[in-house]
């Protein structure tokens, strides 16, 4: 019996797998992005490196994988578009062929394909119209690789035959046409079956009756008959040719599980007879063979298997593989009765194990198609590790939530202190304090580790980020003719995922100003005397409370000189000032707005947004960005962020009986002077400092409040933009730990603060952005 | 029991599946005159229909089916009494063991 027809669930099987389609569906894409993601790097590893067995096998695990996954849904050009890859892939797994930079194009783009397809599958539940024809362009292009390979058939053949009407339809032009009498045109369809495709169930013949419309039929020998005595009837030698009456899409859908064997040509009735016969190349070379249908159905069960929330899928699983076993007339491993998710994985493993060698006559069939049914076998210990592997995926905004209770905790955690001091000054008990002060110690060690946990949680290795950046180069090298070598440091540095994500864009922007404006073109850097391939380093690295990313590359660097004339010309500043900067300074105008020293605007960057929007970024997550370069040499771009937004250290300053806060990461010292000290220059004021001129800030003055002059001056030295300041304030408070919040509502523009948070007492703390004061 | 054998005759009724493959050629082959009817036939699998079409037995009744004898015709053994040769129908009446190796040959020199 043909396996397909034993398979349709029953009404009470579609109910309940109705339910459970959605989830497996999640899973699906999100497995499916991972995968792709590292079958990305994977290719970019083996370009570099062609030699890669290790690349190789992960991303043909990688493509093959994303096939099992995909067989769960209806998504037949996805998995014809990977199938055809991952042919390709166990060519070059065997050594058959190496990759190149065209090959590598190629499949990429198709990742890119699948990529597309599988963000379409999320959101639609489907996949565009006509994505079969994309799978099947890239799949002859894949193709064609392989029979470029092997000598067989021209590229151009390949390509040709899928336009036009082929010659067989030609020479049965009126045949056609008598069957056809009152259709416009008709669908052609040429399907050659896989020699060993009775073994995975398959009936041609019945597929082919049960065409849509179909209006003319031809069955000839795919090869001529051999002697009788040889003929094996179960090394299919069909070959069909049909026409059918119906839409394109209902003939694509009919013969949707044998992509590979059937060529769709939409044809004109009359032009095909118009068209003289040309010689007759029927004979495409038999497409290499699908891994048996039975094999696909295991690894899907098997993987279905996998799946969290599997329980109620256990029965359908087990129908499934039952009814396999019946359709393929294989002794089930099953024992009668329900069986356990246990004793199906095992009864699954055997058949995989046993799939392939159950038939001498089917190993012979299958001989030519050695290299898909290998990695079958390979596939499911693979799938064995990445159930050991113990993680959850949970939404972000779950840890949002977690964050921010746990912030919501630190402040009412706080308010503990102060009931200690109530306890001993207004209620008169110093032993209910000393009691409170212990039990807040417990909690705050408490809080303080719970904090750490969840902070945790939310750190991400930079490499999370990176390993975007290998394609992006390659694919902006690729594009300059420049020849760029990546080289990425301190992957496993963690950040706060939002720093993470934040940073992406920034990073993005310096690499394609230092591929597009640093780097040379390889003629220009070997006159330069510089090595052919260009370094370009993406570094990461801790330093005490802040991550620092660097980009460094050695390219031409950046030329002083023109940075000043180019920023007189924008008019960014007159010539008389950009001529005192010194060469440093004037590197530093790069990141002013409006800024760009491309000659000519490109589609990587120089549209002048680049460093502006970079140091804009960065500076709204609480970093700096800075930049360093010697002509000639290269270029530096550093940044630093802090390592966690959630808790901020700030010092508060009082200031008339108000609280205010100052983030800790800007105070150098405090120090409290006489007045006298303090010097005017005309309206400004200035002390000296260990043999160093501070100018001297007023905040009372800044924030409008009347002047005070006590005994000592209060004075905080900070540190802005790379100056020293003293600011003037009432007296010094603490350092503390804030979970700040941001100004909202009607106050989000609200200017000199960068937010609020609440103390453990009830106060409002407001927060100075001084870098927008000063 | 979908295929029966009968005297120089298999006797191919209802769904015939792929499992009846190796048996149909082995005892077609252990006789090249014997035939089949497949009068009764509603459905044939892929490899049935191959071994018909490949070894060319002499056929004793078309298959009434009407899907099956609408597409299947032009490419089944002419009806009997003598099996021909050629696809085409012929009306000459040869000896039916003189057929195979006819063609055998035939299909020798071509390959």
């Amino acid at each position: 019996m043909p396996l397909r027809s034993n398979l349709p669930p029953t009404p009470a099987e579609i109910a309940a797998q109705a339910a459970e389609t959605a989830d497996l569906a999640a899973s699906f894409v999100e497995e499916a992005r991972a995968l792709l993601e590292e079958a990305n790097a994977a290719l970019l590893t083996l370009e570099r490196n062609p030699g890669d067995a290790e690349a190789v096998n992960a991303l043909f695990r990688c493509v093959h994988s994303i096939k099992g996954a995909a067989g769960l849904f209806d998504l037949p050009a996805l998995i014809h578009l990977v199938h055809a890859a991952e042919d390709l892939l166990g060519a070059m797994r065997e050594g058959r062929l190496r990759i190149d930079g065209e090959l590598a194009d190629a499949l990429l783009a198709g990742l890119d394909r699948v990529a597309t397809w599988i963000e379409r599958f999320r959101s639609e539940g489907d996949l565009p119209a006509g994505s079969i024809e994309e799978a099947r362009k890239f799949a002859a292009l894949y193709r064609a690789r392989l029979d470029g390979l092997d000598g067989a058939t021209q590229v151009a053949e390949a390509t040709a035959r899928a336009d036009a009407p082929p010659a067989w339809a030609q020479g049965a032009a009126s045949a056609i046409a008598a069957a056809a009498p009152d259709a416009a045109s008709v669908v052609l369809a040429d399907y050659a079956p896989d020699e060993g495709c009775f073994f995975a169930g398959e009936d041609p013949l019945r597929l082919v009756l049960a065409t849509p419309g179909l209006c003319w039929l031809e069955i000839v020998p795919a090869q001529d008959w051999p002697d009788a005595q040889a003929f094996d009837p179960f090394a299919c030698n069909l070959r069909f040719r049909m026409a059918a009456r119906a839409p394109r899409d209902a003939i694509e859908h009919h013969f949707r599980y044998v992509p590979d064997n059937v060529m769709l040509i939409e044809a004109d009735v009359e032009s095909l007879a118009a068209d003289a016969p040309k010689d007759g190349d029927g004979d495409g070379g038999a497409p290499v063979g699908l891994p048996t249908l039975a094999i696909e159905l295991l690894e899907t069960q098997a993987r279905a298997l996998d799946l969290p929330g599997r329980h109620g899928q256990v029965g359908d699983i087990e129908t499934t593989v039952r009814n396999l076993c019946r359709a393929l007339d294989l002794p089930c491993p099953l024992v009668d009765g329900p069986a356990d998710a246990d004793s199906l994985a095992t009864a699954i493993a055997h058949l995989l194990r046993s799939g392939a060698r159950k038939d001498p006559a089917e190993e012979a069939a299958v001989a030519g198609a050695a290299p898909m049914i290998a990695p079958m076998g390979d596939g499911a210990p693979d799938r064995a590790e990445a159930t050991g592997e113990r993680t959850l995926r949970v939404e972000q905004g779950k840890v949002d939530t977690l964050m921010n209770l746990v912030g919501e905790l630190t402040v009412a955690k706080n308010a503990l202190p102060f009931l200690a001091r109530d306890a001993e000054v207004r209620f008169g008990s110093r032993e209910l304090s000393r009691e409170i002060k212990d039990k807040y110690a417990v909690i705050d060690r408490i809080a303080r580790q719970l904090q750490n946990a969840v902070m945790d949680i939310r750190m991400m290795p930079v490499s999370d980020l990176f390993k975007r950046f290998p394609r992006l180069v390659r694919d902006i090298a690729r594009k300059q003719d420049k020849k760029v070598r990546l080289v990425i440091e301190g992957e496993t540095t963690e950040a706060d995922k939002n720093i993470i994500e934040a940073l992406a864009e920034p990073l993005t922007h310096v690499l394609r100003n230092s591929l597009d404006h640093g780097i040379e073109p390889a003629q220009a850097r070997i006159t330069a005397g510089k090595a052919e391939i260009a370094t370009l380093r993406l570094c990461a690295f801790q330093d005490g409370d802040s991550v620092v990313i660097e980009v460094i590359d050695d390219g031409r660097g950046i030329d002083p000189d023109k940075v000043r004339a180019k920023a007189v010309e924008r008019g960014l500043l007159d010539a008389e000032r950009a001529a005192q900067l010194s060469d440093a300074q004037a590197m530093q105008l790069v990141f002013l707005p409006g800024f760009s020293t491309a000659e000519a605007i490109s589609d990587l960057s120089g549209r002048g947004v680049g460093m502006d929007a970079v140091r804009t970024v960065v500076e709204r997550f609480g970093g700096q960005v800075t930049l360093d370069s010697r002509p000639g040499h290269g270029t530096t771009v550093q940044m630093k962020l802090p390592l966690s937004m959630a808790v901020t250290r700030v010092l508060t300053v009082e200031m008339a009986g108000q609280l205010y806060g100052v983030p800790m990461d800007l105070v150098v010292e405090t120090v409290r002077i006489e007045p006298q000290a303090i010097r005017r220059f005309k309206a400004s004021e200035a002390v000296v400092l260990r043999d160093q001129v501070v100018p001297i800030a007023r905040l009372r003055t800044m924030l409008a409040m009347e002047e005070h002059r006590p005994a000592l001056e209060s004075v905080l030295i900070l540190r802005v933009a790379n100056a020293l300041i003293g600011l003037v304030i009432d007296d010094f408070g603490t350092g503390m730990d804030i979970i700040l919040k941001p100004f909202s509502g009607i106050l989000t523009n609200l200017s000199g603060f960068s937010g609020t948070a609440v103390l453990g007492d009830g106060r409002v703390l407001l927060v100075l952005n001084l870098k927008e004061i000063l | 029991m979908p295929v029966t054998y009968a005297g120089d005759c298999a006797m191919l009724e209802g769904q015939c599946v792929v499992e009846e493959a190796a048996e149909l050629t082995e005892w077609l082959l252990a006789d090249r005159a014997r035939g089949i009817d497949l009068a009764a036939c509603t459905g044939l699998h892929s490899a049935l229909l191959q071994t018909i079409m490949a070894l060319t037995p002499p056929l004793r009744a078309a298959p009434v089916d009407a899907l099956l004898a609408r597409w299947l015709a032009p490419v089944m053994p002419p009806v009997q009494p003598a099996p021909s040769p050629r696809p085409k129908r012929a009306p000459a009446a040869k000896a039916a063991t003189t057929s195979p190796r006819n063609r055998r040959t035939r299909k020798a020199t071509a390959s």
